[in-house]
């Protein structure tokens, strides 16, 4: 059984959709990323906004008070100078456009008259800042004053320098294009590592997984992977599920085991029985009676065989016992125990096994025994008298091939999944006696034993089984 | 400026003609006008400039073989009647030259230019252009011109206190025979003149001299270069050096000087002016201005040294005169009227 397939009908029992780790891991980290690197770029530009306004607005209030330094009166009079260098200064770090105004206690003196003045409380001796639009471009603008005693009198001058904002703008845009530079490779980095960690995180529970997963069908062994703390509780849980599960079938295949046995001793006696009355009865219509009776209880007899071989089976394949056989040797006496039952309904096996074509498995010998005798009985079963069953060995690819050919009937309206089925039989074989064990038994071994078994149809007439084995 | 009355009356008629009479009238002062190309050209540019017709025709000419499509109107006008042009009256130029670099620059600052960015004004160096609206495209470095006779006997100066020495030990050769520009009426010299008294104090002092020594004061370079050429004038301060350089016979009388201790570099500029009608060929002319190609018409046909003129290159302690900000300085109306009081008082002491 596939692991994929167990999950899905447990997801079926559920109903829900199943919650994935990775997801609810992943989503929170590419969250943050998304929000930390805009969170980088923001503040990165909003860092630089400030500085860069700072900068200019230092700029502009060092102009400004370097023309007030400049102006002094004069007789009757304030003589406001503009320092050439300082105009020099506001253009160094970029080549922005500057405009000015000076006002004489609030009458235009000289610079640009249609430069508004930014309104500066009284007392007020630090410059007062402020954006404004100019001249179809945006400007940052200082205006500061000062009272000169003129004749007793105080006069304000009143200054006012602005700059355009290209080079704000040009350092903004270049920040602008680092930082979403940075916070793309950052959010990059972020969402590799986001995908490392779910990865490595997820990594033991997959191993875990696929270790629980490789197991074979009957393998009832407690699970040992090395597991991460967090799992072993329901590693633990686990393994005492698996052991209940063990018990609970080594029970039953017992007590199959005591049934079958119960069942075939008195069925014997009740056959010997039979043929006895059988053999003294003169009168026809007891005889066929009598006849039936045999054939049921035959196949009752045979069904507990089978029954038995089947616990044998599992019990085998658990605790297997394994050897290196010849599987020559093994068909050989095989086929010499089975030739007497065989004889009497008229059928012939030929074996062409000799001692040079040995080849060797390594296996449980009573479970290979019982594959071939399953697969021996059926050619038997299905062969008319006077037909000859062929059995060979060979050796394809690794892996040995034993193939039983008959002559019968064939196979009809089953296919090879069906035939693994226990009680599933062919529909061409409702005349004969089967309990659909047998197959099964030998499909069960097959996957044991790491080998396949396939069943078709003869070219000619007939069945032909073939199992393979890994060699050694 | 010869005949720059009758340009006048010729220019303005054919340029009322020209535009069709679409225009308010001139009211600024054309020194002189001309039509250069096919009469039939797809299109003309209007180039205002202060430069002489005469000086500037190689590289029209060398602009029009490039381009033949196009013709060129070119109008003089004195630097500071561009400015009005431009910033009050508001004319369709195409494109505006001027060697008065505070001026252009105001006009950029103040918002009538328009920004050029082509593959050629990206290709001129940072020191000649301001922004993407101001660009430098010949040298012009301010010097001195002497007459040779006056000369014979005198060791020629070779900083500017050398030559006040010279003039305070002999007052008789230069008593009324020295020359320079009016900063009242001429941009240029106003220009050089407030670059001078920002260089060293020496301005002053020489204010002074020349004020006592009753120096006469010219409207312009041509007609310094003339008066000393003729023995007029002893010594001429302050003027264009590719003028003199390109006017004077090999013979001549004046010899020109560049001071050791600065030389002021002037930058002749380019704008292209928001007025203008059809910019793009004003911005063509630009490329032309700046390219190889033009450059090299303007330093050797022109004789308007380019902006990698090797001569001036090699100028002791040359001084360009920065395109920045810092030009606006001087053209404020109340630093204006204080630097020429300063002036005339100097001048006027006596």
């Amino acid at each position: 059984m596939k692991p994929s397939g167990m999950r899905s009908t447990d997801i079926k029992t559920t109903g829900r959709k199943p919650v994935s780790l990775r997801w609810r891991l992943l989503v929170p980290l590419v969250v943050t990323a998304i929000v930390i690197s805009a969170l980088l770029f923001f503040t990165m530009r909003n860092v630089t906004t400030h500085a860069v306004q700072a900068t200019q607005d230092a700029l502009l209030e060092t102009a400004a008070l370097s023309i007030l330094e400049q102006t002094r009166t004069i007789e009757d009079d304030v003589e406001v100078d503009l320092p050439y260098n300082i105009f020099t200064m506001l253009g160094a770090t970029s080549e922005d456009k500057v405009y000015y105004r000076i006002d004489l206690d609030g009458t235009f003196l000289t610079g640009y008259e249609d430069l508004a003045p930014n309104i500066i409380p009284p007392q007020e001796d630090r410059p007062v800042f402020s954006t404004t639009d100019f001249r179809n471009s945006k400007l940052r603008q200082a205006t500061i004053h000062r009272g000169f005693v003129v004749r007793g009198k105080i006069k304000f001058v009143r200054i006012t320098i602005a700059q355009t904002q290209l080079f704000q703008e040009t350092i903004i845009r270049d920040i602008s294009r680092s930082a979403s530079i940075i916070g793309i490779s950052f959010f990059g980095f972020a969402i590799f590592m986001a995908l490392l960690v779910t990865t490595s995180f997820l990594r033991p529970i997959k191993l875990l997984a696929d270790a629980v997963s490789r197991r074979g069908p009957n393998d009832l062994r407690p699970v040992k992977h090395p597991t991460p703390e967090e799992l072993t509780p329901l590693v633990l849980s686990l393994n005492g599920f698996i052991a209940r599960l063990r018990t609970t079938l080594r029970q039953t295949e017992t007590f199959i085991a005591e049934a079958a046995h119960h069942i075939r001793t008195p069925l014997s006696l009740v056959k010997s029985e039979g043929q006895l009355a059988l053999s003294k009865s003169t009168n026809a219509h007891n005889r066929e009676h009598l006849r039936n009776i045999i054939q049921a209880v035959d196949q009752s007899s045979r069904s507990a065989s089978q029954l038995l071989d089947h616990a044998i089976v599992l019990y085998r394949t658990e605790q297997s016992d394994e050897l290196r056989l010849d599987l020559s040797i093994v068909i050989k006496s095989l086929v010499e125990n089975i030739q007497p039952a065989a004889s009497l309904k008229d059928i012939n096996i030929v074996s062409d096994l000799d001692t040079n074509s040995s080849v060797f498995i390594l296996a449980d010998r009573v479970l290979v025994e019982v594959a071939l005798r399953n697969m021996l009985d059926n050619a038997i079963k299905y062969s008319q008298p006077d037909q000859t069953i062929h059995v060979t060995l060979g050796v394809v690819k690794n892996m040995a091939k034993i193939s039983i050919r008959d002559q019968g009937r064939g196979l009809e309206g089953i296919n090879q999944r069906g035939l693994k089925q226990r009680f599933e039989r062919g529909s061409n074989v409702d005349d004969v006696i089967g309990s659909g064990l047998g197959l099964a038994i030998v499909w069960e071994i097959c996957s044991a034993l790491s080998g396949t078994f396939t069943l078709k149809n003869n070219k000619g007439d007939g069945a032909c089984a073939i199992l393979y084995l890994p060699i050694c | 400026m010869r005949n720059s009355v009758f340009a006048n009356l010729l220019g303005l008629s054919s340029l009322l003609y020209l535009l069709g009479g679409a225009q308010p009238a001139k009211a600024f002062e054309i020194e002189y006008e001309e039509h250069f190309g096919a009469a039939d050209a797809a299109s003309i540019v209007r180039i205002l400039s202060s430069t002489d017709s005469d000086r500037f025709k190689p590289v029209i000419t060398g602009f029009i073989a490039r381009n033949p499509d196009l013709g060129v109107h070119y109008v003089t006008a004195s630097t500071a009647e561009i400015y009005t042009a431009i910033a009050v009256e508001k004319q369709p130029f195409d494109l505006v030259i001027s060697s008065a670099m505070d001026l252009q620059m105001k006009l950029a600052n103040d918002g009538f230019t328009q920004a050029v960015d082509t593959v050629e004004t990206k290709a001129v160096p940072g020191w000649a252009r301001w922004r993407t609206e101001v660009f430098g495209f010949a040298l012009e470095p301010v010097v001195m011109l002497i007459s040779k006779k006056d000369f014979a006997n005198l060791t020629v100066p070779r900083t500017r206190h050398e030559m006040l020495a010279l003039i305070r030990n002999n007052s008789s050769v230069f008593k009324d025979r020295i020359g320079t520009y009016n900063p009242e009426t001429s941009g240029a010299g106003y220009l050089f003149s407030t670059q001078d008294a920002r260089q060293s104090d020496t301005f002053w002092r020489l204010a002074e001299v020349m004020g006592r020594l009753n120096a006469k004061l010219y409207c312009c370079t041509s007609k310094m270069i003339e008066a000393v050429d003729k023995g007029d004038l002893a010594l001429a301060y302050n003027l264009l050096g590719s003028y003199a350089n390109a006017i004077l016979p090999a013979n001549s009388n004046a010899q020109i000087i560049a001071f050791e201790d600065y030389t002021h570099i002037l930058l002749r500029t380019a704008i292209v002016p928001i007025t203008s009608q059809s910019p793009a060929g004003g911005i063509r002319f630009l490329n032309f201005l700046v390219s190889p190609d033009g450059q090299s018409i303007l330093d050797s046909e022109a004789k308007l040294p380019a902006l990698n003129n090797s001569v001036i290159d090699k100028l002791a302690n040359r001084k360009p005169i920065r395109l920045d900000a810092g030009l606006l300085v001087f053209l404020d109306r109340l630093k204006k009227t204080h630097f020429l009081r300063e002036w005339n008082a100097a001048l006027i002491q006596n």
